[in-house]
């Protein structure tokens, strides 16, 4: 099932005696979630994420928008009518049933030619308390399970009576790490095997990347990226969203960009191809219609650059589905941009460098003062400090056979410009 | 291990004794007394020991009267008035504007005097030779005539007592299970009606289990306080209760040890000890009920 969402907003009425502003709590959202895809909406803390779950099982009514499941416009239907499951945060298992009783309820729910028989019944919550594997808990109570049991029961309970959609309120919130790396591969797995179109609301980047076939970052009510995971991780519309994916966060810095290079505090980092146009970035990425085969990214990037290749391609890289080859600047001196306007003034910018984005190099043009080595085995983690970066620390990842004198007070590193965000000092929206 | 029960059992000592002086002596006390024949209030002497007193309870009209009273009482107001005030009490969860002008005005008899309470029944029910009371005017409007309800025939007394009671403890049933119905987890309604459950069988499936301890304990507290009634009915009958055919129980075992005819201690012994053989008897079918019924 199709799950389109048009000019979708939610506003509550505000409390507070002092300012009259409603919370919007979602804001004018326009996606189309494609059937049998697990979706992940992902976002921080109040942004909306759980209202939008409520408007689309129904339990909450929009103030302005529509709703489809297909062709079907379901804005107004009552949510016993629309025919979703649900995952509540926390699993809202009736006590007083039995795990059995628990997965039954919504079947003795269905009236008229759906009627089903005890025994069919029975039958359709073995079924899906076999697809979770709890057949031996039937009989326990949910105050008798584990954290990870008692979801796998809520799932059930939802799965049962076959929704046309799965709606999943950060499942795995309660749960350990280990249960919590096993049940996300369990909801893959189950919603791989149903089909059935499932969005999955979580604040943890690491939960929605891995499993998501979408992923929707959303801030303060309003939809900053639609997107594949990796696309998203590696082609972010903004700062929120270079900052919100990724482990260890990016590494942002103060920077400028003068005659066609970017610096960072003296260091002449990268040179910088013409600011990609912001509009096509904006359109290819925002409205990311899913799905569309875009290169793998980095398969036609040069990894190996050294400070000075140029340019990221990553601009055109949405839903146009061309891989702009094109853009590859090949030394310094050629790096001449189409639009002199932006590159021969100085601007300052804001530059996102992902952790793996640097590369050791002893004549690298980034001079970062080494602060510490963490060795985790795989590789390195480099802590080092920056004047001009805004984070306390730079946090880069490097293989573990590099080597790095601890001793040393400078470390230098180059740049992978694939890895190299350049964003709008004010808005934050992406440059280049 | 040892030392700490030791310390226990210390820490319990006050309140053991406590219950011991005036639960536990008080009770076989009066065990003692239901078996002693022929006792003498002024020599303090008693003739034998058996069960002599049990079966003159027992063969008293006015016992009988008082036991007949009292079930009648049990078995119509303690389900009727949990019944009503659990209406009343989901019919004030569900209203959002006013609802705590309600549960005010519903929780206002609870606060109120008992004396101006049977006033407000006199102005209701009472014969005055000036008016036949309120809801005689109600009756007249339908064309039927008056009734007695204070001196009248038994049915119209009996209904006006088992008015006044179910009226009296509703409150506080009224109070109890509007903050049960208010702890029950918004979130286990929102699934209900996700998976397209009908407000009945919402109601049913789960609000009722979910607040069934509480209605559990509205039910036994019911029926033991409904057992001993007593005060109601002097409230609406006056001290004459066998007079009236309106006495209870507790009623008989006070006149037996205080009324006109009291100064028998035995006599309302063993009438205490048939009260509590017979609640607890019903406390523990209550108990084995909700064994498969209530949901802690
Ligand atoms: N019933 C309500 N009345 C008023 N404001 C509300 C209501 N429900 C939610 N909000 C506001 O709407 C915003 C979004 O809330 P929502 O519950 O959707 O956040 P969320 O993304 O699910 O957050 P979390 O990750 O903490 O669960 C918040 O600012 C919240 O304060
Ligand atoms: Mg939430």
């Amino acid at each position: 099932m199709k799950i389109i969402l048009q000019n979708l907003t939610k506003k509550f009425p505000s409390r507070s005696k002092k300012s009259r502003e409603d919370v919007i709590a979602v804001n004018d959202f326009n996606f189309e979630i494609p059937d049998g895809k697990l979706v992940g909406l992902l976002g921080p803390s109040g942004c909306g994420k759980s209202t939008t779950l409520n408007l689309i099982c129904g339990l909450q009514k929009p103030t302005a928008g529509k709703i489809f499941f297909g062709d079907d416009d379901v804005t107004n239907l009552p949510p016993e009518n629309r025919g979703v499951g649900l995952v509540f945060q926390n699993y809202a298992l009736y006590p007083h049933l039995t795990v059995q009783k628990n997965i039954m309820f919504p079947l003795e729910n269905l009236k008229g030619k759906d009627k089903l028989t005890k025994e069919e019944m029975q039958k359709r919550a073995l079924d899906a308390a076999r697809l979770v594997q709890i057949q031996e808990l039937m009989d326990r109570r949910p105050g008798e399970l584990s954290g990870g049991q008692q979801q796998r029961v809520a799932i059930a309970r939802a799965l049962v009576k076959m929704p046309r959609v799965l709606l999943l309120d950060e499942p795995l919130s309660n749960l350990d790490a280990r249960l919590r790396l096993q049940t996300r591969e369990e909801i893959k797995r189950i919603q791989k095997e149903t089909g059935i179109t499932t969005i999955f609301v979580t604040h943890d980047q690491d939960e929605a990347m891995s499993i998501s076939d979408l992923i929707v970052v959303m801030k303060e009510g309003v939809v900053q990226q639609i997107g594949r995971p990796q696309e998203v991780y590696d082609n972010p519309v903004n700062l929120f969203v270079a900052k919100f994916l990724g482990t260890p966060p990016i590494n942002v810095f103060r920077g400028t960009l003068r005659d066609g290079k970017l610096f960072i505090g003296d260091d002449a980092c990268l040179d910088v191809l013409c600011a990609a146009p912001q509009k096509a970035l904006e359109a290819g990425t925002r409205r990311g219609t899913p799905g569309s085969d875009s290169a793998a990214p980095g398969s036609s990037e040069p990894d190996t650059a050294a400070c000075d290749a140029s340019g990221p391609d990553t601009a055109a890289r949405g839903s146009s589905g061309q891989t702009t080859a094109a853009r590859h600047a090949s030394g310094p001196d050629t790096a001449t941009p189409g639009s002199s306007g932006q590159t021969t003034a100085a601007r300052d910018v804001l530059v996102g460098i992902r952790p793996e984005g640097f590369i050791l190099q002893e004549d690298g043009p980034l001079h970062c003062r080494l602060d510490r080595l963490e060795v985790m085995g795989r590789d390195v983690s480099v802590v080092s400090t920056h004047e001009c970066s805004e984070n306390m620390s730079i946090r880069s990842i490097i293989a573990a056979e590099s080597s790095v004198d601890p001793g040393s007070k400078v470390v230098r590193f180059g740049l992978k410009p694939s890895k190299v965000f350049i964003f709008d000092k004010d808005t934050g929206n992406r440059i280049s | 291990m040892e030392k700490n029960n030791l310390k226990g059992w210390l820490y319990l000592l006050p309140a053991f004794l406590f219950l011991g002086a005036f639960m536990i002596y008080p009770l076989i006390d009066v065990f003692v007394y239901s078996f002693e024949e022929g006792y003498n209030s002024a020599s303090q002497t008693f003739s034998g020991v058996g069960t002599y007193n049990y079966s003159y309870v027992l063969h008293d009209p006015y016992f009988l009267q008082a036991l007949k009273n009292t079930f009648i009482l049990v078995i119509i107001t303690v389900p009727l008035s949990t019944g009503i005030a659990l209406l009343i009490s989901v019919g004030l969860s569900s209203i959002k504007p006013l609802r705590d002008l309600f549960q005010t005005v519903y929780f206002l008899p609870y606060v109120t005097n008992t004396l101006a309470v049977g006033l407000v029944f006199m102005i209701l029910f009472k014969k005055t030779p000036y008016s036949d009371g309120l809801v005689n005017l109600l009756i007249n409007c339908f064309g039927q005539a008056s009734v007695d309800f204070i001196d009248g025939p038994y049915w119209a007394k009996m209904f006006v007592l088992c008015f006044y009671t179910i009226w009296v403890v509703m409150p506080f049933k009224i109070l109890i299970l509007t903050s049960a119905l208010a702890s029950v987890n918004q979130v286990y309604y929102n699934a209900a009606r996700v998976d397209g459950t009908s407000r009945f069988r919402i109601f049913r499936r789960i609000t009722l289990p979910m607040i069934s301890p509480m209605i559990f304990y509205l039910v036994i507290t019911g029926f033991i306080g409904a057992f001993k009634a007593y005060s109601d009915a002097v409230a609406l009958f006056g001290t004459n209760l066998n007079a009236a055919e309106m006495n209870t129980i507790v009623g008989y075992v006070y006149d037996m040890l205080y009324g006109d005819s009291g100064g028998y201690p035995s006599y309302a012994s063993a009438a205490a000890i048939i009260l509590f053989a017979i609640v607890l008897t019903i406390t523990c079918i209550n108990l084995l009920v909700s064994r498969k019924h209530v949901h802690y």
